[in-house]
């Protein structure tokens, strides 16, 4: 674009801000040499650039626009990462010491795997006491018997059957020497993680010595309606 | 953006940004205030902020702080001409006479003259903090300094 009278301030403007080549420059220059009218344009505009400031004045703003950095420490990464892995971790472990202590004595399978029984639910969770007496029985501790039930309601039967053998085949006020405070807990425990239910049947056998009084007495025979004597001299 | 990259925006530009609004308005308090308000928003806004982008963020919020403080407090009409007091005041720095030129001129014209001269800003950098393209920023710095040529040229015909 050549320079001319119209145009003379934009190239004067542009040489002020860089924005021409070493060529153009040197035009600009030349022309203003040819006619000088434009020499005080030319300081005018040199002249309206702000002076540079070598040091920028201090407005006391810096302290009061600081930030703590204890603030934020929940924004970072490592953090969003590890709390839910350690908290899925713990509630994992929390949960697997829970039913590691309820199926301790679970039986496994050949391959090392436990049985899968599908769930049969009974609402047996009832706790009986039984009051028998027996001659025999030595004094035991409390006996844990765990049960593993099978889906099949065939065998609902069975574990009945062996739920209520104590209690039917416990002889009631044969013999008073000793007596045996029976009482079973029956608790059915469904496992989540394995479709099984565990039936823990507790059997506390608390053998009482009678009193010797007590026993004395009891070996009183108090004849009944139906007694008919044999013996003359009874 | 962490509080680290924060408070070195603080360290960096919080005077900067405080001159910048200083002259646009000529208000040292409020220019305070806006800066603080700016430090403010960046720090609520701090996880959506580019730290590399931090200063142009920060002089476009003190910019469009500053001209929603002159549209409330208007200051000057914007048909008036210079204050009669700056015509007959005397001018012994050139300097002086610059700073009070660039009270005649606009808001934007003002703001652009402020970041190209004191922070050394490109038209391109401008344009992003005033949201103009690189011509309109180009034209305007022309008009801004042919007003601030003609303003020092009048006042040495007085003088």
């Amino acid at each position: 674009v050549k320079i001319e009278k119209e145009n003379i301030e934009s190239f004067i403007f542009d040489y002020h801000e860089g924005n021409l080549s070493d060529s153009e420059k040197t035009e600009v220059l030349n022309y203003i040499h040819n006619h000088p009218e434009y020499e005080v344009a030319f300081t005018l505009w040199a002249q309206s650039y702000l002076p540079h400031e070598s040091t920028v004045k201090n407005y006391g703003l810096t302290n009061h626009l600081l930030q703590t950095p204890s603030t934020d420490w929940y924004n970072k990464s490592w953090i969003k990462i590890t709390a839910p892995i350690l908290l899925i971790s713990f509630i994992s472990f929390f949960y697997h010491t829970t039913e590691e202590s309820t199926s301790l004595s679970t039986p496994h399978t050949k391959n090392n795997t436990r049985k899968q029984h599908s769930v049969v639910k009974t609402k047996v969770t009832t706790t009986t006491e039984l009051k028998s007496t027996n001659t025999n029985k030595p004094k035991e501790t409390p006996t844990p018997i765990v049960i593993h039930k099978l889906v099949d309601n065939k065998s609902r039967p069975e574990i009945n059957s062996i739920i209520e053998s104590p209690i039917s085949s416990t002889p009631i006020e044969t013999n008073p020497t000793i007596e045996i405070n029976t009482s079973i807990n029956i608790q059915e425990t469904k496992s989540n993680t394995s479709d099984s239910v565990i039936t823990v049947v507790n059997i506390t056998e608390t053998n009482k010595k009678v009193d010797e009084s007590k026993k004395k007495k009891s070996y009183k025979i108090k004849p009944t309606t139906d007694f008919i004597p044999t013996n003359p001299n009874f | 953006m962490p509080t680290k990259s924060y408070n070195k925006a603080v360290h960096d530009y919080n005077n900067r940004l405080c001159r910048f609004v200083d002259k646009l308005l000529q208000n040292t308090d409020a220019a305070k205030d806006i800066t603080q308000e700016a430090y403010l928003r960046l720090w609520e806004n701090r996880n959506k902020v580019d730290f590399n982008k931090v200063r142009a963020w920060l002089f476009t919020t003190a910019y469009r702080l500053s001209i929603d403080f002159i549209k409330q407090h208007k200051r000057f009409d914007k048909n008036s001409e210079m204050p009669e007091k700056w015509v007959h005041q005397e001018h012994s720095d050139l300097k002086d006479v610059v700073h009070q030129a660039l009270q005649i001129l606009p808001e934007l014209q003002r703001s652009i003259i402020l970041l190209k001269d004191y922070e050394g800003y490109s038209y391109i950098e401008i344009g992003e903090i005033l949201n103009l393209n690189e011509s309109q920023v180009k034209v305007y710095l022309f008009r801004a300094r042919k007003k601030i040529k003609e303003y020092i040229g009048d006042l040495r015909l007085v003088i």
